[in-house]
C-alpha cells in the first residue's frame, strides 16, 4: 500500500488529501514517453587526437534530434556503430529539437540560467538524468506538485551536486546503465560550485567519474536575493557588498575556477556564455561524447541581480564576451588531448574588446563605480588576455 | 562458519553477504576497518560492488543517495564528526525515502577531542528521520546489517537504517562470530525492488521541494511509515530465525526484568556488563533486571512501560548527555513512562563518556540506588520527586573532577 502511495506522489498522480488544485501543470503533463536508453552514445570512443573545435561533433550525436521521434528512433536503433559516419552537425536552432525538457518552471523573467539548463537538456535528450543543489533552478524547477524535468531529475545538498552525480553514475553502472547512454548531468550555480559545493566537484574529479558538471554563473548567490559569492565580480554591487562611501561592490577578483577545473587535469573542461549559445551547446554535446569527468562554466547573466532590462540578459551574456571580461575557452585533459598536461585553447579570441565600460555602465550593480575603478578593471582584462593569449592562443 | 572478528570485521561480512551495489566510502577512526575490508572484498571479487572513494562524509551520504535514487542498493559508514558533517544529508536521506543502510561507529563528540565511545553522536540525530538501531555484540552486528536491509528497503518503511556500534568496545574488540553462508543470506535478503527510483521508461522528478500545503503530508508519512517499522522488524525477525536459526527479542530485549523490582535500562555494548551484574545481585537477592534498548527509532515506547510498569524504580544507563538537561534515552524513556500513565521514579546515570571505563561497580551502585529511590518513592513520593535524579558516573559531588595542575596547558 505504502508503494502505491508513493508511485503516486513520484507520479503525480497527487497527494492523499490535496487542498487544492495547484496552480499549472504538474511536471508529469510534460513528461515525454521515452523508451529505453537510445544509445545515442554507442558510436566510437572519442580518441585522444580528436579535433579540439566543439564544432566538430563526434559521429552519431547529429542524430540527437531526429531520435527523440519516434519514427527515428527506430532508425537509429537499427543503425550500427560503423554507420556513424556523417559528421553531427554543430548544434543550432535549426537541429536543436522541438521538445523541452525543462518548463513549466518559475524562472524570473529574462533568467539566463533557466535558459542553460534548457539548451543543455535539448542536446543531451531525455535519457540525461540531472541533479540540481539547492539555487535558483531547483528552487524555481522542483516544486511539488509542479515539477519541471521531463527526464530523471532530482534535487541535491547544496555542497554535494557531484557527490549525487557521482552516486548516480555509480548506481546506473552498477545496473548495466552505461553513462554514454545517459549523460548523468548536474546544474549549479556559482556559490554552489565556486564555494560549498567546490570540495565535491574536486573529488569527483579526482575519481574520474563519468559525469558532466555546468556550472550556470549568474555571479552571485541570487536564489537567496543577491549576495556575493567567489565568482562575484569586481565592483558588483551586491546585498552582502553594498555600494557606500566606503567600498563601491565587491572587493574582490572572480575566481579563475575554469582553470582550478583544469589543474586536475580533467579529461574536458570548457567555458562558455548564454551570449553564444551554440558554442555552448557545441561543447555540451562534445562533453557528453567524452567518458570521465567533465565540466562546462557558462555565462548566464540574472536580469534580477544584475540590474538590467529582462530582455538584456542574452545581449549582455554576448557583451560580456565581446568586452573580454569573460572568455570562450576549453581544456582538453592529457586522456583527451594526448599531450601531457593537457591542452588549452580559446574558442573565441576577439580581435579588439568593446568597451568594458559600456558593459559595466548598463548595469545596476556597477553604478557606483568611479572612472578610476572602471580604468582598473580594463587593466584587469588586459592583464588576463595577455596571460590568455600567451598560453593558450 | 565461525571466525575470530572485530566488530568492524563482522559488519563488513554481513554488508558483503547483503551485496550492495555501491558503497561510498571516508575513512574516520573507529570506523575505518568496514571500509577497509570492504575494499579488500571489491578487490578480492567477493563482493560486487562499485566501490566509491570519496573526499568526505558530506559526500559519502550524498552519493549513497544519487546511487539509491537510481534503485541501487547502497552502503556507507561513519562515526562521530563524520556523522555530525554529514548530518545535513540525513534528512535528505529520510525524506526521499532511501533505504541506505550506514554503519555509525558510535564515538565521542569533540570537544575535547577523542575517538573512543560514547554514544553522544548518534543520539544527537535521534530526529534525522533515519531508523536507528544498536548492537550489544559483533554478532548481532553481522545480523543487523542484514536485517537493516530488509526493514529499511521493506516498501511499509522506505526508511535509511542506522546501525550503531559501540566504539572499540565492539568496533575492535574480537568475538567468535557465525558467518552465514551466502545461499543462506541470499534467501532472506532479495535484491532490492523499488518504484522510488529514475525510470527511463517514465522519469521522474525526485527530492523536490514542497511548499506550506504539501509539506505537512510528506513530513507526516515518515513519521507514520517509520512507526510501522516495528511490525516489519518483527516479520523480518521471525524470517531471519527461520533462515539462519538465531532469533532477536524485537525492539527492547528484557532480561529478568519480569519480576524486577529495580530496572536499569541500556543500550548497547555495555549490556553484557548489566546482565552480569543483574545476576549477581540476583544471587545475593536483590531483584534486579535489565532493558535493552535494541532500536532507538522507532522508539519502543509501549513496549518500555509494558516491561517497566511493575518495577518499583527504573534507571537509564547512557553514554549520552543533553546539556543541560539530561541523557537524552532518560527523556525518551521518561516520555514512555508518562505516556502509559506509569508513575515509576526514574533516576539517569550517565558515564562512559569518551571511552571511560563503566565498572560492574558503578551498575551495583546504581542499582542500589535505585533501590533506595524506590524506597524514599513508597513512603513518600514527593521525596522522591525532590532527589537529583541526574548522575554523572565517576564525578563526585558537584565539585570539579580535574586537578588543579591538569589545566589546559601547552603540551610538553
Amino acid at each position: 500500500m505504502t508503494q502505491e502511495r508513493w508511485s503516486e506522489v513520484l507520479f503525480g498522480a497527487g497527494v492523499d488529501a490535496p487542498v487544492e488544485a495547484p496552480s499549472g501543470e504538474p511536471g508529469v503533463a510534460g513528461r515525454l514517453s521515452a523508451a529505453t536508453p537510445r544509445g545515442r552514445h554507442a558510436a566510437p570512443e572519442r580518441r585522444p587526437g580528436d579535433a579540439a573545435d566543439p564544432a566538430t561533433r563526434r559521429p552519431g550525436d547529429a542524430s540527437a534530434a531526429p531520435e527523440r521521434r519516434p519514427a527515428a528512433a527506430d532508425a537509429s536503433a537499427e543503425r550500427r556503430p560503423g554507420d556513424a559516419g556523417a559528421p553531427a552537425p554543430r548544434p543550432s536552432a535549426r537541429t536543436i529539437p522541438d521538445d523541452e525538457l525543462f518548463f513549466g518552471h518559475k524562472a524570473c523573467a529574462g533568467c539566463g540560467g533557466s535558459l542553460a539548463v534548457r539548451a543543455a537538456l535539448k542536446v543531451l535528450g531525455p535519457h540525461a538524468v540531472c541533479a540540481l543543489p539547492a539555487g535558483c533552478m531547483s528552487a524555481v524547477g522542483f516544486n511539488f506538485p509542479q515539477l519541471c524535468f521531463a527526464n530523471n531529475a532530482m534535487i541535491t545538498p547544496f555542497a554535494a551536486t557531484a557527490a549525487v552525480l557521482t552516486g548516480i553514475e555509480a548506481g546506473l553502472r552498477a545496473q548495466g546503465i552505461k553513462p554514454e547512454d545517459c549523460t548523468v548531468v548536474g546544474f549549479a550555480g556559482d556559490g554552489g560550485t565556486a564555494d560549498i559545493g567546490l570540495q565535491a566537484l574536486s573529488g569527483a574529479i579526482d575519481r574520474d567519474d563519468d559525469i558532466l558538471y555546468i556550472c550556470y554563473d549568474n555571479e552571485a548567490y541570487m536564489n537567496t536575493g543577491i549576495q556575493k559569492s567567489s565568482l562575484t565580480p569586481f565592483g558588483a554591487k551586491t546585498t552582502t557588498t553594498p555600494a557606500g562611501r566606503n567600498a563601491h561592490g565587491c572587493l574582490t577578483q572572480k575566481k579563475s575556477l575554469f582553470e582550478i577545473v583544469a589543474a586536475h587535469g580533467i579529461p574536458y573542461a570548457a567555458t562558455a556564455s548564454i551570449g553564444y549559445l551554440p558554442d555552448f551547446m557545441a561543447k555540451v554535446q562534445k562533453a557528453a561524447s567524452i567518458r570521465g569527468t567533465k565540466y562546462i562554466h557558462v555565462m548566464a547573466p540574472c536580469p534580477t541581480g544584475w540590474g538590467c532590462g529582462v530582455d538584456e540578459a542574452v545581449e549582455l551574456a554576448k557583451e560580456v564576451v565581446d568586452c573580454g571580461l569573460w572568455y570562450l575557452a576549453e581544456y582538453e585533459g592529457p586522456a583527451v588531448s594526448g599531450r601531457p598536461g593537457g591542452t588549452f585553447s580559446l574558442t573565441r579570441n576577439p580581435r579588439s574588446f568593446t568597451s568594458v565600460e559600456a558593459y559595466l555602465r548598463r548595469q545596476g550593480r556597477f553604478r557606483a563605480l568611479t572612472d578610476e575603478e572602471v580604468a582598473s578593471v580594463v587593466v584587469g582584462r588586459d592583464q588576463k588576455w595577455e596571460a590568455l593569449r600567451r598560453d593558450w592562443a | 562458519m565461525k571466525r575470530f572478528l572485530s566488530g568492524d570485521e563482522a559488519l563488513a561480512e554481513g554488508v558483503r553477504l547483503a551485496r550492495p551495489q555501491v558503497i561510498s566510502a571516508y575513512p574516520i577512526t573507529p570506523q575505518t576497518v568496514v571500509v577497509e575490508r570492504l575494499s579488500e572484498m571489491v578487490e578480492s571479487g567477493a563482493l560486487a560492488a562499485e566501490y566509491v572513494h570519496v573526499e568526505s562524509e558530506h559526500s559519502a551520504l550524498s552519493c549513497a543517495m544519487g546511487a539509491s535514487a537510481t534503485g541501487a542498493r547502497t552502503f556507507t559508514a561513519t562515526s562521530s564528526q563524520g556523522l555530525l558533517y554529514m548530518a545535513e544529508v540525513l534528512t535528505y536521506a529520510a525524506g526521499g525515502r532511501f533505504p541506505i543502510v550506514m554503519m555509525n561507529a558510535n564515538r565521542s563528540t569533540a570537544l575535547p577531542w577523542n575517538i573512543y565511545g560514547d554514544q553522544r553522536d548518534s543520539l544527537a540525530l535521534l530526529d534525522h528521520g533515519w531508523i536507528q538501531a544498536y548492537a550489544e555484540s559483533n554478532q548481532e552486528a553481522l545480523d543487523l546489517a542484514l536485517m537493516a536491509y530488509a526493514i529499511a528497503e521493506d516498501p511499509r518503511v522506505s526508511t535509511p537504517f542506522m546501525v550503531n556500534l559501540d566504539g572499540f568496545a565492539l568496533t575492535h574488540t574480537y568475538e567468535n562470530v557465525d558467518i552465514p553462508d551466502p545461499e543462506q543470506a541470499d534467501a532472506f535478503l532479495p535484491p532490492y525492488r523499488t518504484a522510488n527510483r529514475f525510470d527511463f521508461g517514465n522519469p521522474v522528478n525526485m527530492g523536490y521541494s514542497a511548499g506550506l500545503e504539501y509539506n505537512r503530508y510528506f513530513k507526516y508519512w515518515e513519521h507514520r511509515d517509520m512507526a510501522a517499522a516495528p511490525a516489519v522488524i518483527a516479520e523480518v525477525e521471525d524470517r531471519f530465525a527461520a533462515v539462519f536459526g538465531r532469533r532477536y527479542p524485537g525492539m527492547v530485549e528484557a532480561y529478568r526484568a519480569e519480576d524486577a523490582d529495580v530496572v536499569l535500562v541500556t543500550l548497547g555494548s555495555v549490556a553484557g556488563l548489566v546482565r552480569e551484574v543483574v545476576d549477581r545481585l540476583r544471587a545475593a537477592g536483590l531483584r534486579a533486571g535489565l532493558v535493552r534498548i535494541r532500536y532507538m527509532r522507532p522508539f519502543p515506547a509501549a513496549a518500555l512501560a509494558g516491561l517497566l510498569s511493575g518495577a518499583r524504580a527504573a534507571g537509564v544507563l547512557e553514554k549520552d548527555v543533553s546539556f543541560g538537561a539530561e541523557g537524552t534515552v532518560f527523556t525518551n524513556v521518561n516520555s514512555a513512562l508518562q505516556q502509559a500513565a506509569l508513575t515509576v521514579p526514574t533516576m539517569d546515570f550517565i558515564g562512559g563518556l569518551g571511552g571511560d571505563d563503566i565498572s560492574a561497580e558503578q551498575v551495583e551502585e546504581a542499582f542500589f540506588e535505585l533501590a533506595a529511590l524506590a524506597e524514599v518513592a513508597a513512603e513518600d513520593p514527593r521525596a522522591a520527586a525532590a532527589v537529583d535524579r541526574v548522575r554523572f558516573l565517576g564525578i563526585e559531588d558537584s565539585e570539579p573532577a580535574v586537578p588543579a595542575d591538569c589545566g589546559a596547558e601547552g603540551g610538553e
